[in-house]
């Protein structure tokens, strides 16, 4: 039958596909409180900051999943303990918060805790939203422990909306190509470009929306072929990863698509 | 005890590697399993084979993920036996729906199988999740990875059973276009 074969190609899936969606559950109480929390800081502290993206509206990604998320500054953060393994590493994350990693405290996540600066990133980021902080928490059962806030995208706009590379360049604290320390193959972590290279192509590039960019690839066979995994690790020791499709020259960062046109 | 800790047990060749394996992953393992096969017996055979491939595999494989890794073994080895009893004319689970759901991404009319090159499929498949929403990527995996039904999926994300059919019906038909344009399907 046909579809056994579809159903056994999907044995080829990449892990962190497949890790992605065996995520933490969370209670169904905390869940409609984060929601109503979410919903507060959305609408009463960020309207002025989420009126700089075009496409203003709702997303599928705007959603409480089973993977504990908060949102602050118009963005998506990641709840990380120390523990969560698969995350730690996929961040690169130090394994044990110390004292010369926290910095000011910034505010209070409703139904968490206090929220600090990650001391390394500190003024790095000017008025964007850093990729990521630290959580001291005080909800019941994790009363004084450290945990991160791991930046995983803006709260994304309708299928149209998009973020300049500029922007998200700052989010890491990347104001130059020198704050870049390497851009690797995700999976072989051998250096695929120069930063200066990478960094010049994604200021230089026009970012698409999710519907424009599947509206253009639409017409173009074999688009994603060859895709390859990029990771950008910065010179404070931050990580993210990034897809670059070289059949169409784009490169897509969260829920963003740049085009960079032929960078290997 | 961490994945690194585990995996660096295969490699010493220390069998607790296996216990530690057991220990952390059995349950995730046997929930695979039990969505292909529904049946408990044959579900725990395919997680203890899970443990002597992982055996076998490591090194020098390293996985990137180790649940992920014996995850997918299991899924094989699930599958595999699912065929068998299929043969038989035994065994029920997800598998079945699956198949029949997933039938729409394949264009209709006689297909040579030549053409379905598994590899290719795969890359396919990958990156048209890639390009996904979270949401979107998660439903579908669990669906058609994961093989989990309809209503847990709902249950597991807190959204409508109606979202997750209609999502699905519509990153089918979208797998659809793409599987052709790419002369897959």
């Amino acid at each position: 039958m046909k579809s056994e074969k579809l159903l056994e190609a999907m044995n080829d899936l990449p892990e962190e596909l497949i890790a992605e969606a065996n995520t933490r559950r969370r209670h169904p109480l905390v869940r409609i409180a984060a929601v109503a929390a979410c919903l507060v800081v959305l609408l009463v502290g960020m309207y002025p900051f989420l009126q700089s993206f075009q496409g203003l509206g709702t997303s599928d990604d705007c959603y409480v999943s089973d993977r504990e998320v908060i949102y602050r500054q118009g963005a998506i953060y990641e709840v990380v303990g120390t523990n969560y393994t698969a995350a730690m590493e996929r961040l690169a994350l130090p394994e044990t918060i110390t004292e010369d990693l926290v910095g000011e405290k910034v505010d209070v996540a409703p139904d968490y805790g206090d929220v600090y600066q990650y001391a390394p990133l500190a003024g790095r980021n000017g008025t964007a939203p850093a990729a990521l902080y630290l959580l001291r928490r005080t909800d019941e059962g994790h009363e004084g422990e450290w945990w991160y806030l791991a930046f995983t995208g803006f709260v994304a706009g309708d299928e149209s909306g998009h973020v300049e590379a500029e922007t998200m360049l700052q989010v890491y604290g990347i104001q130059s190509a020198d704050d870049i320390a390497a851009v690797c193959d995700r999976r072989s972590g051998e250096q695929l470009l120069p930063p200066e290279a990478f960094y010049d192509a994604l200021l230089a590039s026009s970012a698409w929306g999710r519907e424009d960019f599947a509206e253009r690839v639409d017409s173009t066979l074999n688009a994603y072929a060859g895709a390859v995994g990029i990771r950008l690790e910065t010179d404070c020791g931050l990580r993210t990863n990034m897809t670059y499709y070289p059949e169409i020259g784009f490169v897509k960062w969260f829920d963003s698509f740049y085009q960079v046109g032929k960078l290997l | 005890m961490e994945d690194s800790k585990i995996v660096e047990l295969y490699f010493d060749r220390n069998e607790t590697a296996i216990q530690a394996s057991q220990e952390k992953y059995g349950p995730y393992c046997l929930a695979v399993a039990q969505n292909i096969l529904a049946d408990q017996g044959a579900a725990e055979e395919c997680v203890n084979d899970t443990w002597l491939r992982a055996w076998d595999a490591m090194p020098p494989h390293r996985p990137a993920r180790l649940s992920a890794f014996l995850g997918k073994i299991t899924r094989n080895l699930a599958l595999n036996r699912w065929r068998g009893r299929r043969a038989a004319k035994r065994g029920e689970g997800e598998v079945p729906l699956a198949l029949v759901e997933l039938e729409e991404c394949l264009a209709g009319g006689e297909t040579p199988e030549e053409l379905l090159d598994a590899k290719a499929l795969g890359e396919a498949v990958t990156a048209f999740l890639q390009t996904q929403p979270v949401l979107k990527r998660i439903i579908f995996v669990r669906r058609y990875w994961y093989l989990n039904s309809v209503p847990v999926i709902a249950r597991h994300l807190s959204i409508s059973e109606s979202k997750v059919k209609s999502t699905l019906y519509r990153m089918r038909q979208e797998l659809r276009e793409k599987l052709e344009k790419e002369g897959l399907a």
